[in-house]
C-alpha cells in the first residue's frame, strides 16, 4: 500500500511539473505583460514610451528569450519563490497562500452538502424506486448537470437575499455568508452523486451475493449498508475523481459572483491586471489540489476495491 | 468542464447492465426513454432554427436601445408597463429577441468546439490505441497533466490576454475537450485490435492509416456521436461561464452568458433580464444530455434497453 502511493505521489508530482510548464509557455506567449504597467500620461512621444517598455521589462525580467525565463522561473520556483507579485509588489505566496483557506472553506463546505446531500438521495432513490424520493433525486440530478453555476448563484441571491432577506448576498464574514455559495458549488457535485449513486446502487442490488445475503435472512439494513453500498462506491468514486477538476473551474464563477474573495476571485483580478506570478502560482495550487484529490480518489479506490490494491 | 458529465454519463453506461431493465418494467420505461429523447431532439431542432432564422423571428433588433422602455416587465404580465413578450433589459432591448439571436452564438461554438475536439481527439485516441507505446505513453501522459489543469483558469487567462472572440473561443474551447474523446477511443481501440478483421486487415496488407481509419473507427463511431453529444451541452455552458464574465466573443454580439452578467445590477428592481437567459441554457443543454442519453440507448447496442 506504502509503495503504491509513494508511486502514485511521484507521478502526481510529474503531472504538476507538467502542468507548470504547459502554463507557463502559453501565459507567456499569449500576452505582454509590460503595455498592462505604462503609466498613461497625454505628454508622452511614442519614443518615451518604448524607452518605458524596455525598463518595465526589465525590471520584471521579461526582456530575456522565454526559455531562459522559464528556467530561472523553476530554479526559484523549487525553492518556493514564485516572485512578487506584480500588482501588490509582495511575495506572490504570501498573496495566495492568504486567500487558498477561503477557498478551502467554501469548497469543502460545498463537498460536505453535495455529498451529504447526494448520496443518500442516491440510494434512497435507488432503495425506493418510481417513488417520490426517486424523483425528487432524478430532478436534482438532471438540473445539476443542466443549470450553469452562476446562474443558480443568481438565482438564489434573488430569492434568499432580495426577496426572502434571509441570507447575505455577498462577502465572507460570517458562516451565513457561506451558505449560498456553497449551494452553489454543491450543486454539480450533488447532482453526480445522487445520480451515480442511484444507479451503481441498483446495480449491486441485483448481484448475485445481495440476493444470498438476503436468502440467509439478513436484516435488510445489514444487507444494504454491509453488503451493497460498499461495492457501490467503486463506480462512483471513479466518477466523482473524474469530475474534480470541473469543480476546481466552477468555484471561480461560483467565488466572483458571490464576491468570495477566495483563490478564484484573486485569480479573476490578477488575470485582469496581468499579475503573471501570482496567476502561475494559483495555477499550481488549482492543479496540486486536483492531483492531491486524484491521488486520494485512488487510494480510496484500492481500500474499497482489495483487488486493485497493489497493481 | 465538458469532459466531466460527459465521463459521469458514459461511466454510467458501464456501470448498469442489463438487469436495470428488467427492474424498470419494460414498456413504461422504454416510454418514458423514449418521451424524453423527443422533448431534448426538439429542444435542440427548436434552438437551430431560432438560430437560423434570428433575424427574421426576432420581433426587433436585438442591439436597439429604447430608452422609453427601460427594464419592463413581459407585456402579458403587466399591461400598463410591460413591453415584449420576455420585458425589456436595463437599456430597453428586447428580450425576446436578444434571446433568439444569443442562440446563434451558443450553438456556433457549441458546435464548432465540440468538432474541434473530436477532429484532435479521435485520431489521438487511435494512435494511442493501435499503436502502442511509445505514443501511447505520450498521448497519455499528456491528457493526464491537461487535466490536472484547471482548464477554465487558463481559458480566462489566455483569452484575456489574447483577446476573446468568436475564433479564440472555439479554437480554445475546442482543445480543452480533445481529452475525453482521445481516452474514450483509446479504450475502444485496445479492444478491436486484436480481433479477427483487423488482423486479417492487416495480414492482406492493408496500411495502419487505413486499419485505423477504415477498419477500427466504423466500429467506434456509435459511442462518440454519443460522447460528443453529451459534451456539446458541456461546452455551452462553459462558452456561456466565459460571456458571463465579459471574456467570450464581442460585446455588439448578444450571449446568453453576458445577458446574465447585465441582468446582476438590477437583480433588486427587475427580475426577467437574470431569468429568461439562464432558461434558454438550461434548454438547450438539457436537450442536448437528453438526446445524447436517448442516442446512447438507440446507436449502442451494448446499453439497449438497459435504462
Amino acid at each position: 500500500m506504502t509503495s503504491y502511493i509513494a508511486r502514485r505521489l511521484l507521478q502526481g508530482a510529474l503531472v504538476v511539473v507538467g502542468v507548470i510548464t504547459i502554463v507557463f509557455f502559453l501565459v507567456r506567449v499569449s500576452g505582454d505583460p509590460a503595455t498592462y504597467f505604462v503609466s498613461l500620461d497625454p505628454d508622452k512621444t511614442p519614443a518615451d514610451i518604448q524607452l518605458e517598455l524596455v525598463e518595465i521589462r526589465k525590471s520584471l525580467g521579461l526582456d530575456r528569450p522565454v526559455i531562459i525565463q522559464y528556467f530561472l522561473f523553476v530554479q526559484v520556483a523549487i525553492r518556493g519563490d514564485f516572485g512578487n507579485s506584480f500588482r501588490y509588489h509582495i511575495p506572490a505566496t504570501r498573496v495566495v497562500l492568504e486567500r487558498v483557506p477561503l477557498s478551502l472553506k467554501l469548497g469543502g463546505a460545498a463537498a460536505v452538502i453535495g455529498v451529504g446531500v447526494g448520496l443518500p438521495l442516491g440510494i434512497a432513490a435507488a432503495l425506493k424506486r418510481g417513488s417520490m424520493i426517486d424523483s425528487v433525486s432524478t430532478t436534482i440530478a438532471v438540473l445539476g448537470l443542466t443549470v450553469p453555476g452562476f446562474w443558480l448563484g443568481i438565482m438564489l441571491i434573488i430569492l434568499f437575499a432580495v426577496k426572502l432577506h434571509l441570507l447575505p448576498a455577498a462577502g465572507s464574514e460570517s458562516w451565513r455568508h457561506l451558505i449560498l455559495p456553497a449551494l452553489t458549488q454543491s450543486a454539480g457535485l450533488m447532482a453526480v452523486v445522487a445520480r451515480m449513486g442511484r444507479s451503481g446502487m441498483l446495480e449491486v442490488l441485483g448481484q448475485d451475493y445481495v440476493r444470498t445475503a438476503r436468502a440467509k435472512g439478513l436484516s435488510e439494513r445489514l444487507v444494504v449498508f454491509r453488503h451493497a453500498l460498499r461495492n457501490s462506491m467503486i463506480s462512483l468514486i471513479t466518477v466523482v475523481g473524474s469530475s474534480i477538476p470541473h469543480l476546481v473551474g466552477t468555484i471561480v464563477i461560483v467565488e466572483v459572483v458571490f464576491a468570495w474573495p477566495g483563490l478564484g476571485s484573486l485569480m479573476m483580478q490578477s488575470v485582469f491586471s496581468r499579475d503573471y506570478p501570482v496567476i502561475m502560482l494559483g495555477v499550481l495550487f488549482m492543479s496540486v489540489i486536483t492531483v492531491v484529490v486524484f491521488i486520494i480518489v485512488d487510494v480510496l479506490y484500492a481500500i474499497v476495491d482489495p483487488r486493485i490494491r497493489y497493481r | 468542464m465538458a469532459e466531466s458529465s460527459t465521463s459521469v454519463r458514459l461511466a454510467e453506461s458501464r456501470a448498469i447492465d442489463g438487469r436495470f431493465g428488467l427492474l424498470r418494467g419494460g414498456y413504461v420505461g422504454t416510454f418514458l426513454r423514449n418521451w424524453q429523447g423527443l422533448i431534448g431532439l426538439s429542444l435542440i431542432v427548436t434552438f437551430s432554427l431560432l438560430a437560423i432564422f434570428a433575424p427574421v423571428l426576432a420581433p426587433s433588433d436585438p442591439q436597439e436601445i429604447n430608452l422609453a422602455h427601460i427594464l419592463a416587465p413581459p407585456a402579458w404580465s403587466d399591461s400598463d408597463r410591460g413591453f415584449g413578450l420576455l420585458g425589456t433589459d436595463n437599456l430597453g432591448r428586447d428580450i425576446l429577441s436578444r434571446v433568439i439571436h444569443g442562440s446563434r452564438v451558443s450553438l456556433l461554438v457549441g458546435i464548432s468546439a465540440t468538432l474541434i475536439g473530436l477532429f484532435v481527439g479521435v485520431p489521438m485516441g487511435l494512435i494511442a490505441g493501435y499503436k502502442g507505446r511509445p505514443l501511447d505513453d505520450i498521448i497519455t501522459r499528456f491528457a493526464d497533466i491537461q487535466s490536472a489543469i484547471p482548464f477554465l483558469v487558463l481559458l480566462i487567462a489566455i483569452l484575456t490576454f489574447i483577446g476573446g472572440g468568436l475564433l479564440n473561443v472555439v479554437i480554445f474551447l475546442g482543445l480543452s475537450g480533445w481529452i475525453g474523446y482521445a481516452r474514450l477511443v483509446r479504450g475502444e481501440t485496445l479492444s478491436i485490435r486484436t480481433r479477427d478483421f483487423v488482423i486479417s486487415a492487416r495480414a492482406v496488407g492493408a496500411s495502419e492509416a487505413r486499419i485505423m481509419f477504415h477498419h477500427i473507427l466504423p466500429n467506434v463511431v456509435a459511442p462518440i456521436i454519443i460522447a460528443a453529444t453529451l459534451s456539446f451541452g458541456g461546452m455551452i455552458l462553459t462558452e456561456s461561464a466565459l460571456s458571463f464574465l465579459g471574456i467570450g466573443v464581442s460585446a455588439s454580439t448578444p450571449t446568453w452568458g453576458r445577458m446574465l452578467a447585465e441582468s446582476r445590477q438590477d437583480i433588486l428592481s427587475a427580475f426577467g433580464p437574470s431569468l429568461f437567459p439562464g432558461v434558454a441554457i438550461v434548454a438547450v443543454v438539457l436537450g442536448a444530455n437528453w438526446t445524447g442519453d436517448w442516442l446512447r440507448d438507440v446507436l449502442d447496442p451494448r446499453l439497449r434497453g438497459s435504462r
